[in-house]
């Protein structure tokens, strides 16, 4: 049994024996001392390194062969298929919970006078309508015109911001980027612009395209589906455990939405069509806590 | 090493690394890699306890079996052919192998008086990009020790028998990160008899 | 150029890999399973010796001999006019509308790469990690004069080499990828026979 779950009073006395985790509350951040130099030897340079994307990419191979030895790892743990999917599960939604709020960060950047896209996404993507236009409304409109969206205000200050961005920009690089945002983006509060998020900017920042389709299921009102022709992290696995390794992106998408405060399900269907023989479905059912926040708070 | 015919070589193999990078491989964005790389150690962390030890030997079991298997997708895709000396074999790792699956060229250095080992001293690394380890991780975890792994089972898929080992990593503070490879011996037995 | 037959030969000379291809297989007496193991690894012998067995003075004229093989465009890839949507990931990791579009060296400088008989035409490809890539074709190489015959073995060679190499492609993406493929095994892979599949259509 680990000695984790063992409440230890808590003490600065050294000898009072504990497990070192690296992070001390008792003493706070300790410093790194070494016999040779006394100089606080704490690697801090994580939040000197810039968010702004840089567009780095790795061969899809690599990317191949680590997913793979992640499985045949997750695969020789489990017992079951069921716990297998709930570690990939799991491992995505670390993942996805990270990706919100970084995705979330990056699309409140102003953008620059280079191009729009490029402070967020990966390289040229085709996203609809981009959410950057409407950065200073208060609703983040959507580029489908069929979802009715609220009054996009153009602010008047538009041309004011683009003047403090050039001189913003400038000293960007010696400056944190925190001094280029004049507007944090707004969390989505509804369903449907979140999912938007994801079906724009969340794919198009994993795989350079929008996913091919986002629906919302007719026959129940919790579910809505993301579809996704042709999946990249699982082409080369045959259909034995294609579904299963499916469950790492559904972790990914999960995670973003639950740490979004829209918990919900989310499961892979593999669903060929005669165009395309791979795609698969993304089916994420909110949950029902969800619904009637939603219902209380935008029901007209 | 330092013949133009040599030169000439090094010059080719980085074109060919740069062509290939470019035109011939699929891309996927590097943080995505970086992340569940991430996820990867960090189950790791939890299903052996912290034994940083056993976290490396995993990583580097992980690496061998990458290795064994990326060696044929490199072949496959650049169709060099055999490397006729050690030097090639560091030139080729380097300007082509990285470049191909990494976007990266490490740089060599630290040639051994025998020539026989060498180190790669990696810029940028993109698994330890946003990457801070914890106190106890930094006296004995080598975060990337999935690259050993990876250039010890590809070279022993060509027949060379390698010990591949981190020498440094900046995420555990020092200046640089570095690995070592030396050859150990040609696996003579081994080779196809299609060669001479 | 019409494929019958493709085996995947291990460094060891077992048989991971085989497929029949083409209806005039049928036609022809069935070999089992355990034939082409026999097969496979009497092939193994074969080129381990024939490697051995090459000409001294061939040996010393090494550096005159020419190893590279040209790339020969479109063998195995869809016509260009097919009506075929570009998807994404036609290729797998592969990017652009070909496996590869240069002339490369043959890892096989003393060893068996052709064996023509009155019947058909087989084909070797060895990898530098030992894997052996053997394809068997009905078509039969015309003997009428010398100067024709090697020219027409020419080609066919080239082909040939062309079309293994872009089956090692596909080897690497779809074998090596599978999380539950172990080396040295039999492959047992649908993406992968799949791909080959499409391949030899197009070869055809």
């Amino acid at each position: 049994m680990s000695t984790d779950n063992i409440i230890y009073p808590s003490t600065s006395d050294d000898s009072f024996k504990r497990p070192n985790h690296g992070y001390d509350y008792t003493k706070g951040a300790k410093s790194h001392t070494t016999i040779e130099s006394s100089s606080i030897n704490y690697p801090t340079k994580i939040y000197n390194d810039s968010l702004v994307a840089n567009r780095k990419e790795v061969s899809l191979s690599s990317m191949a062969f680590l997913f793979q030895q992640m499985i045949i790892h997750f695969h020789k743990d489990s017992k079951t298929v069921h716990e297998f999917e709930e570690k990939l599960l799991t491992n995505g939604f670390q993942i996805g919970s990270k990706l919100l709020e970084l995705l979330n960060f990056r699309s409140s950047i102003n953008p620059t006078n280079s191009s729009r896209t490029s402070t967020f996404l990966s390289s040229n993507t085709n996203l609809p309508t981009p959410k950057m236009q409407s950065q200073t409304s208060y609703d983040t409109t959507s580029g489908n015109s069929s979802i009715p969206s609220n009054n996009a205000v153009i602010s008047k200050t538009t041309t004011q911001n683009t003047i403090s961005n050039q001189e913003a920009a400038s000293t960007s690089h010696y400056s944190s980027i925190a001094n280029t945002i004049n507007k944090m983006k707004r969390r989505d509060l509804k369903i449907l612009d979140i999912l938007q998020f994801i079906h724009g900017t969340l794919w198009s920042y994993l795989f350079n395209h929008v996913s091919d389709d986002l629906v919302k299921s007719s026959e129940r009102n919790n579910e809505y589906m993301i579809i996704d022709n042709n999946p990249v992290l699982t082409q080369f696995i045959n259909n034995n455990i294609k579904n299963s390794c499916n469950y790492f992106m559904c972790g990914i998408i999960n995670g973003f939405l639950n740490n979004a405060a829209f918990i919900c399900k989310v499961t892979p269907h593999r669903m060929p069509t005669e165009n395309s023989d791979e795609r698969i479905v993304y089916l994420i059912k909110f949950d029902s806590q969800v619904l009637e926040r939603e219902n209380l708070r935008f029901s007209s | 090493m330092s013949s133009s015919a040599g030169q000439q070589q090094i010059k080719t193999l980085k074109v060919l690394g740069e062509d290939v990078w470019k035109n011939k491989v699929e891309k996927i964005n590097s943080e995505l890699f970086t992340l569940t790389y991430g996820t990867i150690v960090s189950q790791l962390c939890q299903d052996y306890d912290r034994d940083f030890e056993k976290i490396n030997d995993e990583l580097y079991k992980m690496g061998y079996n990458i290795g064994v298997r990326i060696i044929e997708d490199f072949l496959a895709r650049t169709a060099l052919p055999r490397c006729t000396d050690f030097n090639t074999t560091s030139e080729v790792i380097s300007k082509v192998a990285f470049k191909v699956f990494l976007n990266l060229t490490p740089t060599i250095a630290n040639w051994s008086q025998s020539n026989d080992a060498f180190s790669l001293i990696i810029s940028d690394n993109p698994l330890s990009d946003f990457v801070e380890l914890p106190i106890d991780a930094m006296k004995s975890l080598w975060y990337s020790n999935v690259y050993c792994g990876v250039l010890k089972g590809a070279l022993e898929m060509v027949q060379l028998d390698c010990d591949v080992s981190f020498v440094s990593d900046i995420l555990r503070g020092d200046n640089q990160t570095e690995l070592r490879i030396k050859l150990n011996k040609v696996l003579k037995d081994e080779i196809p008899v299609i060669e001479d | 150029m019409a494929i019958e037959t493709l085996l995947i030969v291990n460094k060891s000379g077992g048989l991971i890999y085989h497929r029949n291809f083409g209806e005039a297989c049928e036609k022809r007496k069935k070999l089992t399973s355990n034939d082409y193991l026999i097969i496979a690894s009497t092939l193994h012998s074969i080129l381990a010796i024939s490697g051995q067995i090459t000409p001294r003075a061939l040996k010393l004229n090494q550096d005159d001999i020419d190893y590279t093989i040209p790339y020969v465009p479109g063998v195995g890839m869809p016509s260009s006019d097919s009506s075929n949507n570009s998807k994404m990931s036609k290729l797998g990791s592969f990017k652009g509308d070909d496996y590869f579009k240069e002339s490369f060296t043959s890892w096989n400088k003393s060893g068996l790469r052709q064996l023509s008989t009155d019947q058909f035409t087989m084909f070797v490809y060895q990898t530098l990690t030992g894997l052996k890539f053997i394809a068997i074709s009905s078509s039969v190489l015309p003997k009428n004069n010398e100067m024709e015959t090697s020219k027409n073995l020419n080609l066919a060679n080239q082909i040939g080499d062309n079309f293994l190499r872009k089956i090692y492609c596909i080897y690497s993406d779809y074998v090596m990828k599978d999380p539950l493929y172990s080396l040295e095994m039999p492959i047992k892979s649908e993406n992968f026979d799949k791909k080959v599949q499409e391949m030899v259509y197009n070869v055809q």
